[in-house]
């Protein structure tokens, strides 16, 4: 893949940029103060240099002065006071030891020459001047408005060819105000400007002084040719404007090329000196800093770009591969690894995409195998499972769901499960959606399990099934529900067997205990048929007794019938029955014996009612027949309850006339009490104890755990 | 050895079989007490009703006397359940009697195992 260039672009340029831009900045501006304090300190340079210069100049001319008028005074005093003064002698003098003036003359106040001084460059002599009236040159006039010095044009000397600028001032010749004119060669001026320097005044330096006349006619530059030709630079707009009184430093362009010309006036002559210096050359500096400047950003510009270079391919390269990695993990390619390796930060992150990958691949793999086994697991199961989306549209359908509605199992995704198979009730009548369970529990988020409805299959046709809905939340917001089903038809039949079966066992039941009471009576019955013809009171009463006893025994299975579980019986309920059918039995009225009973509601299995029956029997008609002899009244009392060590306790007591002294009430005593003994010891496991006293007391006490109920 | 749990009924076969002739042990009710009685007694037979009161029943209490004595025992029962008599069976007793049994029933079932042990 070609990464696009934008990130390429803006980091190149970024680099660039952020390094370049303010190297530039900073040097444009760097450049352009340098430059501004350069030009004012070259300006302040070329200025000082040109009034150093122009003070030079000054000095010069005015040290010539000063020596005219030393002449002067000593030429006016020695006219003064007369004698034998020879000036001629005393100006040739003059001249030869000041070879800054090439003649002096002194004219009388007509303007004639009285005297002169000649150096050696006038090839004239005196003789040549006498007579002559030179005033009238107006190079040789003195204005009459100055006492001081006068200062002439200068020019070209007729006498010298050199030029020359004449300095005037009166002289007084005794009685005669005359003119003292000193001739001044301008040669020295050269010197001055350091002329004779060639380094100096080479073009190639580009810095050289001038000067102008009040004209504006060049009387020193190092081009001396312009000088003799007398070149006029009043045109030039600097040379007008310094001879208009202008001093500073100005730009002026000549011949396209521009200078720094500092201009000083000579007040003196009037004269213009011109300090004048190319600007190339007056900013060399600055020229060969913005070289250097430039050079600079050009060897920063590379290097940046340089590094920029390698920055962004360091960058790039690695983000290549990373996306080419992004690109192949995301087509499902997890086993590629990016070949790229580095202690910079690119490396850790290729080294830990790489551990992505694989982290990646692991889970893909776990998740994989996860969802493939179930898949497995679901396909297995053999009840329907439907998953359902909030509209109740089923999103997924195992086999088993399919096979029991008769659907294929794409079939049913996508489609309303409750439309689909669950839409009427059994008898055909709609089922509304609003009732419907597991609509409501996709719609409340609530489980709902219904044990027995109707599902419909695709042919039409219904079976009864049993099914749960569970929502199913993401984030605790409802996003739908898994319904599991189960077709119960066999279940349903095997109930129904079951509840025929059971009905027949009840109907066996009732006729078994029918039949057990049945031939339970008919024993009791010829037992009574038979003792009706018993002639023998005590074979009769043998007969009553038997009877007596079956009917306990009946009497126990008749609570059984009657009892919630047909597996234990009442104790309580069958003692008063028993009491009041004994008491019948024996023909006893409750006006005599009254009978008490005293009873917690105690539940015994008939493997115990049966011998608690008998040992009842047994003491209860004993005490009906025996403890209240004749007209006696008395009371009998039966007391049964549970103990705290949860034993049963059952007694049997009467405030009758109680046994004889001597009568055995151990297991070698009557029948009736070996009867006693023998169920309560050996069939109850109980503590059997006879009491005579104040009547005949007999308690029982037994835990009732020997049996174990056979109906649970 | 005579076991049985309802106390009238061991009672009157022990009297009746010893009133024949017979040494009868004293009658237990339960089949822990029926194994330690005939690991003790050693009886010649066992008159052994299923339906007994504790923990065991009688088939489980013959399986445990048979894995230590070869005594043989005649199950007694009012049951009539086929299961049962299939597990009574499967211990081969030397006879199944259904309640209620007369004391001729028991004397010729006594005689028919002696008889056959002497053999």
């Amino acid at each position: 893949m070609k990464l696009p260039h934008k990130l390429r672009d803006l980091l190149v340029l970024s680099f660039i940029g952020s390094g370049m831009l303010p190297l530039i900045a900073v040097g444009i501006i760097s450049l352009q103060l340098t430059d501004q304090i350069q030009s004012k300190d070259i300006s302040q340079k070329n200025q000082l240099i040109a009034r150093s210069l122009a003070a030079q100049v000054r000095s010069w001319l005015a040290s010539r002065a000063d020596f005219l008028r030393q002449v002067e005074t000593v030429i006016s005093e020695r006219q003064k006071y007369g004698g034998m003064f020879q000036t001629d002698a005393y100006l040739d003098m003059l001249i030869n030891s000041n070879f800054d003036f090439e003649a002096i003359y002194i004219f009388d106040d007509k303007g004639m020459v009285l005297n002169t001084g000649l150096s050696a460059l006038i090839p004239y002599q005196k003789k040549d001047f006498a007579g002559i009236r030179l005033s009238d040159d107006p190079y040789y006039k003195i204005r009459p408005d100055t006492r001081g010095i006068t200062w002439s044009d200068t020019f070209f000397s007729f006498h010298s060819g050199r030029l020359t600028v004449n300095i005037g001032m009166p002289i007084l010749l005794g009685n005669i105000k005359g003119s003292l004119i000193g001739s001044l060669n301008l040669n020295v001026l050269k010197k001055i400007l350091h002329y004779d320097i060639s380094e100096a005044c080479s073009e190639n330096d580009g810095a050289y002084t001038f000067i102008t006349n009040r004209k504006g006619v060049l009387i020193a530059h190092p081009d001396e040719k312009l000088v003799r030709e007398q070149y006029n630079l009043s045109h030039s707009e600097i040379v007008s404007k310094g001879l208009s009184g202008f001093g500073g430093t100005s730009r002026n362009t000549d011949n396209r090329q521009e200078f720094l010309v500092s201009m000083v006036t000579i007040p003196e002559t009037g004269w213009l000196l011109c300090f004048q210096q190319s600007v190339r050359s007056a900013f060399r500096i600055k020229r060969i800093t913005l070289k250097i400047f430039l050079a600079g950003i050009a060897v920063t510009g590379i290097l940046m770009i340089i590094a920029a270079w390698k920055s962004v391919t360091g960058i790039l390269i690695p983000l290549r591969l990373l996306t080419d990695a992004a690109e192949q993990v995301g087509a499902g390619n997890l086993d590629f690894r990016i070949r790229y390796s580095s202690d910079n930060e690119l490396g850790i992150l290729a080294s830990a995409f790489d551990g992505m990958i694989l982290n990646l691949k692991t889970s893909y793999e776990s998740l994989r195998h996860l969802a493939h086994q179930n898949e497995l697991i679901l396909n297995a199961a053999g009840e329907g499972i439907c998953g359902l989306d909030m509209d109740g549209n089923i999103t997924f359908a195992n086999p088993a769901a399919a096979e029991m509605t008769g659907y294929e199992p794409g079939e049913l995704i996508g489609k309303n499960l409750h439309a689909r198979i669950h839409h009427s009730e059994a008898d055909g009548s709609p089922y509304s959606v609003t009732t419907c369970a597991i609509c409501n529990s996709v719609k409340n988020g609530c489980c709902v399990n219904v044990r027995d409805e109707i599902l419909w299959r695709k042919d039409g046709s219904k079976f009864p099934a049993e099914y749960t809905g569970n929502p199913i939340f993401t984030d605790g917001s409802i996003v739908g529900a898994v319904v599991t089903f189960s077709d119960i038809t066999a279940r349903k039949n095997a109930e129904e067997k079951l509840r025929t079966a059971l009905a027949e066992k009840e109907t066996l039941l009732q006729e078994l205990y029918h039949r057990t009471r049945n031939t339970m009576q008919v024993i009791s019955s010829m037992m009574k048929f038979r003792s009706l013809s018993v002639k023998d009171e005590y074979v009769a009463n043998v007969f009553n007794e038997m009877e007596n006893r079956i009917q306990a025994m009946s009497l126990v299975h008749n609570k059984l019938y009657e009892s919630r579980n047909l597996s234990d019986i009442s104790l309580k309920t069958y003692i008063a029955d028993l009491a009041a059918m004994l008491m019948k039995s024996y023909r006893v009225s409750s006006d005599k014996i009254r009978m008490v009973l005293d009873t917690e509601d105690v539940y015994v299995l008939i493997d115990t009612a049966v011998p608690c029956g008998l040992i009842l029997n047994e003491l209860i008609s004993n005490a009906i027949r025996h403890a209240f002899p004749g007209e006696r009244h008395g009371e009998i009392r039966i007391c049964l309850r549970r103990t705290d060590e949860g034993e049963i306790l059952l007694s049997v007591s009467d405030n009758g006339i109680g046994l004889p002294d001597n009568f055995d009430t151990g297991a070698g005593g009557t029948s009736g009490i070996q009867t006693v003994f023998l169920l309560g010891e050996y069939q109850l496991r109980a503590r059997v104890k006879f009491e005579s006293r104040n009547g005949l007391r007999c308690q029982i006490c037994f835990k009732d755990n020997l049996y174990k109920p056979r109906i649970l | 050895m005579v076991v049985e749990d309802e106390a009238l009924s061991a009672m009157i076969m022990c009297r009746t079989l010893e009133n024949r002739g017979y040494s009868v042990c004293k009658p237990v009710a339960t089949g822990e007490e029926a194994v330690i009685s005939a690991i003790a007694e050693k009886p010649d037979l066992i008159f052994m009703d299923i339906c007994l009161a504790g923990e065991k029943d009688g088939i489980q209490a013959a399986q445990e006397i048979g894995e230590i004595h070869n005594i043989p025992i005649i199950f007694v029962t009012a049951y009539s359940d086929t299961d049962l008599k299939k597990r009574a069976e499967r211990l081969k007793p030397a006879g199944y009697m259904n309640k209620p049994v007369g004391i001729d029933q028991l004397q010729s079932a006594i005689e028919a195992v002696l008889s056959g042990v002497q053999k």
